[in-house]
């Protein structure tokens, strides 16, 4: 595609400050936590765009074909990053390397962490399906709002599905001993 | 260390999770549709905490990506104006040119037609071979006095040795 130089130049800007906004996205969302190098997506989500606009004006017009290339990034690192073999702990970093074993969560925490999560499942699992669902969503961090669009229903009826769903949870928390867990 | 909630007790069990989603399926979901096997993808969404968070971002996205549409629709809107601004009193003479020129080309292309008719017919044409030069014959109106034919012409009719004696003067 032969471009006017003028126009090449702010197509690259656009894409530039587009990438630095989706690197911003990730860092907020916490997406890093998957392994994922947000300055790598920055890079390759330029990339990508240029290359469709090269191909085709018109596909890299849609909103929805832009968020395709972002999101097939980012779930393009995370299929990389869960490929690759972990790598070891570095030498010599004795005081790093404690630092970071102190901070993550032992053995006793971790396998403590599993039994109330199991039990909380457990008492999940007692719940209608659709009052689990709004529960589940809800604690997966969804507004009101995303679960009756979620649950193809207003947010009315979200709400309803979600206060009587934790309702039940609770009660059947607290007759496990987990109560602490709404404080 | 932090008292564990339930919603980071939750995520935190819902973590690690092998199902990648499509990022299709994501897109429609940022949306605010419901695609055709709404309830399977919702119910993984809601056990898979990468799942959700992709999902949070997909949707975080579509305002940044939505912008980004709109300004590249304008860069490419307003280069195709610039590039299609012409000043109206121009327009004619461009016009006349134009003709002038389409007529010029036409002109050289039936020369070039003709100029390409006439060597092809030159080479097709039948050659003319040059007739083989006849050995001059004497003139009929001299051919009696050619020594060649005289030398080779039997002897007059009239002196031929078959000379008969009159039979009036026969004696017997």
């Amino acid at each position: 595609m032969s471009l006017d130089p003028a126009l090449r130049d702010r197509l690259h800007r656009l894409l530039a400050d587009y990438a630095v906004k989706v690197r911003v996205l990730i860092d907020g969302h916490g997406l890093g936590q998957y392994g994922i190098d947000p300055a790598d997506i920055e890079q390759e989500v330029r990339i990508r765009l240029w290359k469709a606009l090269e191909r085709d004006r018109s596909a890299a017009f849609h909103t929805s074909y832009i968020q395709r290339v972002v999101l097939s990034t980012v779930i393009d690192a995370i299929r990389a990053a869960r490929s690759r073999p972990a790598e070891p702990l570095p030498e010599g970093e004795g005081e790093g390397s404690e630092a970071m074993l102190a901070t993550a969560a032992g053995p006793e925490q971790t396998a403590g962490g599993t039994q109330d999560f199991d039990r909380v499942a457990a008492c999940l699992a007692e719940l209608p399906q659709r009052r689990r669902e709004a529960v589940a969503l809800y604690l997966q961090g969804f507004s009101l709002r995303e679960i009756g669009e979620l649950g193809g229903t207003s947010e009315e009826a979200a709400r309803k599905l979600l206060d009587r769903g934790l309702q039940m949870l609770r009660a059947r928390l607290a007759l496990m001993g987990l109560g602490e867990l709404y404080e | 260390m932090n008292k564990p909630t339930l919603a980071n007790l939750y995520r935190q069990a819902t973590r690690d999770d092998s199902t990648l989603p499509d990022a299709d399926m994501l897109v429609v979901l940022a949306q605010g549709e419901r695609p055709a096997d709404a309830e399977r993808i919702i119910t993984e969404i809601a056990q898979s905490a990468l799942q959700s968070d992709l999902l949070h971002f997909a949707r975080a996205l579509e305002p940044e990506s939505s912008a980004l549409n709109a300004e590249l629709q304008a860069a490419f809107g307003e280069d195709r104006a610039r590039h299609t601004h012409t000043p109206t009193h121009v327009a004619p003479v461009r016009t006349a040119a134009g003709r002038w020129r389409n007529l010029r080309r036409a002109a050289v292309g039936i020369a070039a037609a003709l100029i390409v008719a006439v060597a092809m017919w030159t080479q097709h044409a039948p050659s003319v071979v040059p007739a083989p030069v006849a050995k001059a014959a004497p003139d009929r109106i001299f051919a009696a006095f050619d020594d060649r034919n005289i030398a080779q012409n039997q002897s007059d009719e009239i002196f031929n040795g078959s000379f008969k004696s009159d039979v009036i003067f026969r004696t017997n």
